[in-house]
């Protein structure tokens, strides 16, 4: 472990535009390595022919029908549930909240099965409502135990945690009660595996929509991690940016539940990474985690397709595996100050 | 409860141990005559004793009904044993993720040896994993300063991986699946008469050190420096607290899977009902984990039928909640 006082030096360290530049560069590798690899395997190089000049063969149909829209929904739903991790943190002022962390991801899983059951001819368009609806229920329950300010920030995690176990319990109760176990179950891992463009067009205008407002309002978000009697001089502008904020985690991290499952791990490390390597400036957090969760899922999704090739790993099992120690890791960081 | 007018406390843990029992008993006499065939209880007797019933009643019921009410007084002592060592309400084997460490090591051993090893593979396999996640789990808690809640977030972490490792070794091998969905969920469902002995013998053994551990647990909560001056170490005393806390969660993982919340459940609840002293609690703590996994296992076969939902599952749903409340009550206290 380092110095607590260096890892608040490097803070001021790197360029956000050189960082940006840097990030989104690595995630253009990414993709092309994902858009390569395969049981049919590409040369790199025809790849990136395909994508420019897409033209009738087979390869241009693997390109464009299959890997290049699951390329797209990583991306995506990396950036949804990257951003709504950076604004639950703010939102909460605790460093250990994500939408996985806090039951939100699987508020929505609960909803959407339940409505899958309930109307079995529910197309994937139509689960993003459902979705809504469990994120923002479990969303309030967690927000009324965090303003009651009766937990410190690990018992609130904890609390999170647990709600998360129950209703995945409930989840797996449901399906097993109502012998839906096998389309449902590679979803529940967290899977974007199978993406289609018409998942790609169900998520996008969420991400554009969410992500932009929390770009916009990116500096007013700020005024959340002040403190409370900062906060209480600036009232009803923070209250109203509270509300805002939390508004855009239910869409942002709903809609990504919708089309992929409950992705863990990515919205709670993502923040950390990037403040990290850039500091505490909302504003460029919040557009640094929008390129970074997007690089972190592409690649934990290649990594996934590879480990056990020809086998796929779903991308949730290996942002748990990745996730669960970096987890552990903040921890330490937090016991460390 | 009527003893409460009584002036011993142990005539109090009498009665609620003799209350327990006989709900536990119930819920046996229910576990045996309810299924695909219902039984009357005179003909469950009739199968007991060789009757007609005898097949359904001793292969199918009667196994996953002792078996149940075994392992779940195993983890319910294993919780007891695992908060008073590390002297923390949350701390149960269940939630800080050794079961699921020992699920993982069973299901690795069942991978990696030959079939015909199963019956001693996978039970070392469950060993060296609870050993190995309980290892894991204190040398980090240790640098943690041990607070209540950073360790138990830990062991949730670490459970978290161990399951992450165990669904990734299923996509590798895909034809094991099935067996590791059982250890993952938790289930009495298909426990046969092997795993009635096996897991008795498994408990016989640990019996003795249960019994000085329970002696001993009381101690437990004194802090280091009045326990040398009783002169008892306190590595010793919490080392071997953990260590039979751990070969029992151990044995239990290895006839039921990683069943989750029960250790943690028991031991708060038999305190509310009786109070701290050990040899009050312990024996209350594995009767109501007994009476909590059997019911829990009678509710998921009643409530979906004809499919069958895993105790686990029911386990999870009673216990999350009640590790909620735990957290909002202990919220004003000092962490």
């Amino acid at each position: 472990m380092t110095a607590k006082g260096g890892a608040a030096m490097r803070h001021e360290t790197g360029s956000p535009v050189l960082l940006a530049f840097c990030l989104l560069l690595a995630l253009a590798i990414v993709i092309l390595a994902g858009i390569s690899f395969g049981v049919s395997g590409l040369p790199v190089d025809r790849a990136l022919h395909l994508l420019f000049a897409p033209d009738s063969s087979p390869d241009s149909a693997l390109v464009w029908d299959v890997r290049l829209p699951r390329a797209m929904l990583a991306m995506l739903v990396g950036a949804n549930l990257a951003v709504a991790g950076v604004l639950i943190q703010t939102l909460t002022r605790n460093s250990l909240a994500s939408p996985q962390t806090f039951g939100i991801n699987a508020g929505a899983s609960l909803v959407i099965v339940v409505s899958l059951i309930a109307m079995p001819g529910l197309s994937a368009g139509g689960t993003v409502w459902p979705a809504f609806i469990g994120a923002a229920a479990v969303g309030l329950a967690m927000w009324a135990l965090s303003v009651s300010g009766a937990m410190n920030e690990m018992k609130l995690a904890l609390a999170g945690i647990s709600i998360q176990l129950v209703l995945a319990a409930l989840v797996q109760a449901i399906l097993i009660a109502n012998n839906a176990g096998q389309d449902i179950v590679y979803w529940l891992a967290g899977s974007i595996n199978g993406a289609q463009w018409s998942k790609v067009w169900i998520i996008l205008p969420f991400t554009l929509l969410g992500g932009g407002i929390a770009l916009v309002a990116g500096r007013h978000f700020g005024v959340l991690a002040l403190d409370e009697t900062t906060g209480v001089s600036l009232g009803q502008n923070a209250r109203r940016v509270g509300g805002l904020a939390a508004t855009l985690i239910v869409v942002l991290a709903g809609s990504a539940v919708a089309v992929s499952g409950p992705i863990g791990f990515i919205g709670l490390l993502v923040p950390h990474i990037v403040r990290r390597l850039t500091g505490n400036d909302q504003l460029t957090v919040i557009v640094l985690s929008a390129i970074t969760g997007p690089l972190l899922l592409t690649a934990a999704d290649l990594l996934g397709r590879v480990a056990a090739f020809p086998a796929e790993t779903p991308v949730g099992i290996v942002t748990a595996l990745i996730g669960a120690p970096a987890f552990v890791a903040i921890l330490w960081r937090q016991r460390a100050k | 409860m009527t003893s409460v007018a009584l002036p011993s406390k142990s005539l109090r843990a009498a009665s609620v141990c003799l209350v327990v029992a006989i709900l536990i008993l119930v819920i046996a006499v229910l576990g045996m005559t309810i299924g695909a065939v219902t039984l009357s209880v005179g003909q469950v007797l009739d199968g007991i004793a060789g009757g007609k019933n005898a097949f359904i009643v001793m292969q199918y019921r009667a196994p996953r009904v002792i078996v149940s009410i075994l392992a779940g007084a195993s983890l319910g002592i294993a919780g007891t044993f695992l908060q008073g060592a590390l002297r923390n309400p949350l701390a149960s084997p269940d939630v800080v993720g050794i079961t699921k460490w020992a699920g993982l090591g069973a299901f690795l051993a069942g991978l990696f040896t030959p079939p015909a090893w199963a019956a001693w593979a996978i039970p070392s396999g469950v060993i060296v994993g609870a050993v190995a996640g309980a290892c894991v789990l204190l040398a980090i808690g240790r640098s943690f300063g041990g607070g209540i809640a950073a360790l138990a977030l830990v062991g949730v972490a670490l459970g978290m991986l161990a399951q992450a490792l165990m669904q990734y070794v299923m996509v590798l091998v895909p034809t094991r699946a099935d067996q590791s969905m059982v250890w993952l969920a938790g289930s009495v469902y298909g426990s046969t008469m092997t795993d009635v002995v096996a897991l008795s013998l498994w408990l016989g053994a640990c019996l003795p050190f249960v019994l000085i551990a329970a002696i001993r647990l009381d101690a437990g909560g004194f802090g280091d420096d009045t326990l040398t001056s009783l002169g008892i170490s306190p590595g010793l005393l919490r080392g071997g607290l953990i260590v039979v806390s751990v070969l029992l969660c151990a044995g239990s993982v290895a006839a039921v899977g990683s069943m989750g919340f029960l250790g943690l459940l028991s031991p708060h609840a038999a305190r509310l009902l009786v109070g701290p002293r050990a040899r009050h609690m312990v024996p209350v703590s594995a009767l109501i984990g007994a009476l909590t996994l059997s019911a829990a296992d009678l509710i998921g076969r009643l409530v979906a039928l004809p499919n069958e939902i895993p105790a686990g599952i029911v386990a999870a749903v009673i216990g999350g909640p009640y590790l909620i409340f735990l957290l909002i009550k202990e919220a004003g206290r000092h962490d």
